[in-house]
């Protein structure tokens, strides 16, 4: 069973972020993954390819979204994390992430102005392996770029 | 340019070239801050130990995610994309500490492997469909799931 304040929240969307992609952003997520793709970082040779320049690694969004300015951690102005002290009430307190699944429709090049839209998809309570209850919360969140073309669509899952 | 694979060379079965990863207490930091997850669980011990329960700092699921993204995208090459990845962290993985400023304790090498399971064209694509998984030392299996990619044809 969970609580009617959880239900509610089944279908709360976030507050959509905006997020100007630089190349040093997209050069960080390759470099921190240890991914030297030239795609990434050599204008010359990417230009020879059929994107024409430089594009970001699949997935470099981060998780959930980019954060707007000025956040940090435990602030609840964040559709997860909002969510997450929600669920905290119904006495779980820890969440770890339990998987993601991604659909990418177009690259992303530096200069792009992408949109975050966020959705919470599903709450629900589970039996776990060992015995015990857990929840499992889902949130979907769909990148749009500034000519409102739909870049990548991810799900994510958490177990709480 | 870079070799490319193309569709009519891969076959049902084949392996994909596997691509080995370590990652560090201070890889961890980078991801962190690259990826924009600032969750304690990667980078404060105590946090981990006393809240998480999880033993210790683990290895971002998103990063093990990233390194199975690459073999995919290494793979395939400039022409091919691609197109869904679907990721299971089924298990934790622990970093190497830093033993000294420029080098880490013993600890885990991951391999990224995967393995082609299915071949068809649709709507002129020409798609390629993938399991794929994250092994430790051990060869446990701590991160599994899907992709699918679309290949540039010969024809």
């Amino acid at each position: 069973m969970i609580s009617d304040e959880l239900k509610n929240l089944i279908g709360r969307k976030g507050k959509p972020i905006v997020y100007e992609v630089s190349r040093a952003d997209l050069r960080k997520i390759a470099d921190a993954a240890g991914d030297r793709n030239p795609l990434y970082w050599d204008d010359e040779y990417a230009a020879g390819t059929r994107y024409g320049g430089i594009i970001a690694p699949p997935d470099f969004f981060g998780w959930p979204v980019k954060w707007p300015p000025d956040q940090t951690f435990m602030n609840s102005n964040d559709l997860f994390m909002e969510m997450a002290i929600e669920i905290a009430k119904a006495g779980y307190y820890r969440a770890i992430n339990a998987g993601m699944e991604s659909e990418y429709f177009l690259p992303v090049r530096p200069g792009d102005t992408i949109i975050f839209s966020s959705e919470i998809v599903a709450i629900e309570e589970k039996e776990g392996k060992k015995g015990g209850k857990m929840m499992i919360s889902t949130i979907e969140t769909t990148m749009t770029n500034q000519n409102g073309d739909t870049v990548t669509k991810l799900r994510q899952s958490s177990i709480h | 340019m870079k070799k490319q694979t193309y569709w009519e060379d891969i076959s049902v079965g084949q392996d994909i070239p596997s691509l080995t990863k370590v990652a560090t207490t201070l890889m961890l930091v980078k991801w962190a801050g690259a990826y924009g997850d600032y969750n304690p669980l990667h980078y404060d011990n105590d946090f981990a130990v006393n809240f998480m329960k999880t033993g210790g700092i683990i290895v971002h699921g998103t990063l093990k995610r990233q390194w199975l993204i690459q073999m995919l995208t290494d793979w395939v090459g400039d022409e091919g994309w691609l197109k869904r990845i679907q990721t299971s962290f089924k298990a934790m993985d622990y970093p190497r500490r830093m033993k000294t400023l420029v080098g880490p304790e013993d600890g885990d090498t991951w391999q990224c492997k995967g393995k082609v399971t299915g071949k068809s064209e649709k709507d002129g694509q020409h798609i390629v469909e993938c399991d794929i998984w994250l092994e430790n030392s051990k060869g446990e299996i701590t991160t599994a799931g899907t992709a699918t990619l679309i290949l540039p044809a010969r024809k």
